[in-house]
């Protein structure tokens, strides 16, 4: 039986926690079969390539199931994403610290699972874009941010959380969220469109034909 | 130049202004401003509602391995201090109960009677002298002076040894032989009382093979040596009836129950403190 989201109603998954929280990690693996796609995707966003993910993705699920006793119950995926996003968010501080590699090596990096380039300015601009590329593009883009513009907006706007929700997952306050969230989208646009995306005169003409 | 700080305001509520999350006066400064800037900021709207967009339509990645963790992570649930809970709680309950049942036993005991007992014992050959009934003191005591009376009359060196009956030695039989003695104890004088209270310790000794009963070491106030024989024949420690506030044996097991129980019950609460906790 192949186990995913829709597969598992609520009941099963109480009674997977309640038998993953006695010690049984044949449950406990029930669940990460669940949910390690929604995490690891998470992970990816933030991180921006598959290893980093990946650690950050299996500390999440270990550290999970050795402190599945502070699970107070409620949306045990909210749980499961705070505590990857914790991971993301220390391993992105540790790797600022560490003087051996730069942040630009970071966002320039060639692991990137994907087959089309990122456009450079010298193209110029082009009306018609391939979503592909954009994907990439966006996705550099959020590579440039700071941890915490990052965050907030991958948790918006790729995991599609309130922003209480945010708030809550991140220990800050709703006006802190609403600042990162506002600098780092900011920040991404100017981003896309020093790449040539989302030109100005794209919707300037637009607008002025509406 | 209020222009522009309307253009880089505006701007700044953007992003709250796209998610429904600005104040109404915000929002009507926004709508208001966008009449009629003159400048980009429409654009900049709609190029953030359209990145917004293709952000929340990026593909969606899947795991490239599976994460399940191995076998060998497993906890030892059983050595968890979780499970020490209900044990702690067995044995605390068991404490409380011994403690609760020799601490009865211990009430229960009709140990008090025999400190009314050493009082009136030398009263009581007198007594004994006018009545024929026995005393007043229980009947147990009264089985036990019946058949101390017996051998007594018996070393009384006068005629009334004939008149005594071989004590059988059963308290029933002493007890009519006693009560036969006691007319002709009442015909001497006072001082075989103190025949009586001088040979008591040695009517105790003939006594003791059936006198199992308590007080009969107790009645004898100068039998000290004699209750130390006695207490090796009979169950009842009787040294410490003596000493009315002394430490016997039982006392302290009470008292060790009692310490044990409290600080089992100390560590039962923190276990499951830490139980609750972990």
């Amino acid at each position: 039986m192949r186990l995913d989201r829709d597969a598992l109603s609520t009941m099963d998954e109480v009674a997977l926690i309640q038998s993953a929280r006695k010690g049984n990690i044949d449950s406990f693996n029930s669940l990460v079969l669940v949910y390690q796609h929604q995490v690891y995707n998470l992970a990816y966003r933030i991180m921006g390539s598959e290893a980093p993910a990946s650690d950050a993705t299996q500390e999440a699920f270990v550290s999970a199931y050795k402190n599945l006793k502070s699970f107070r119950g409620g949306s045990f995926k909210s749980w499961l994403l705070r505590i990857v996003t914790n991971a993301c968010y220390d391993e992105l501080r540790r790797l600022k610290r560490r003087p051996a590699v730069s942040l630009d090596e970071l966002t320039n990096n060639e692991e990137n699972d994907t087959e089309f380039d990122v456009p450079s300015t010298e193209d110029g601009p082009e009306l018609l874009v391939q979503r592909r590329e954009l994907a990439d593009l966006i996705q550099s883009g959020i590579e440039t941010l700071p941890e915490e513009q990052r965050i907030a907006l991958v948790l918006s706007d790729v995991q599609g959380l309130s922003y209480e929700e945010i708030a809550d997952m991140t220990n800050a306050n709703l006006g802190t969220v609403k600042s990162r969230l506002s600098r780092g989208r900011a920040r991404l646009r100017e981003y896309l469109q020093a790449h040539g995306e989302l030109l100005p005169e794209t919707y300037r003409l637009e607008s002025e034909q509406a | 130049m209020k222009q522009l700080n309307d253009h880089i305001r505006a701007q700044e509520l953007f992003s709250a202004y796209i998610d429904n999350q600005v104040a109404a006066d915000e929002k009507n400064f926004i709508e208001r401003h966008l009449a009629i800037c003159d400048r980009d900021c429409r654009a900049v709207l709609a190029a953030t509602r359209s990145m917004i967009k293709a952000t929340k339509s990026l593909p969606a990645m899947r795991a490239p391995k599976s994460f399940v963790l191995p076998k060998s992570m497993e906890r030892q649930q059983a050595r968890s201090i979780f499970e020490w809970y209900p044990v702690m709680r067995l044995a605390t309950s068991i404490a409380i109960v011994a403690f609760i049942v020799v601490f009865a036993a211990d009430a229960l005991t009709p140990r008090t009677i025999n400190l009314s007992n050493n009082i009136p014992n030398s009263a009581n050959a007198p007594q004994l002298m006018n009545s024929v009934a026995v005393p007043v003191a229980p009947t147990t005591e009264a089985n036990a002076a019946a058949p101390a009376q017996a051998p007594i009359a018996a070393s009384l060196p006068q005629t009334q040894a004939k008149l005594l009956p071989t004590p059988t030695l059963t308290n029933n039989s002493a007890a009519g032989s006693a009560m036969s003695i006691a007319p002709a104890i009442t015909e001497t004088n006072i001082t075989t009382a103190d025949a009586i209270t001088a040979s008591q310790p040695i009517a105790l000794m003939a006594a003791t093979p059936e006198a199992t009963i308590e007080p009969a070491p107790e009645s004898a106030p100068a039998g000290g040596a004699i209750a130390a024989r006695q207490a090796d024949q009979t169950n009842e420690p009787a040294k410490p009836i003596e000493t009315e506030t002394g430490l016997s044996p039982l006392r302290l097991i009470e008292i060790i129950l009692g310490a044990l129980a409290i600080g089992l019950i100390v560590i039962t609460l923190i276990v499951r403190q830490r139980a609750r906790n972990s």
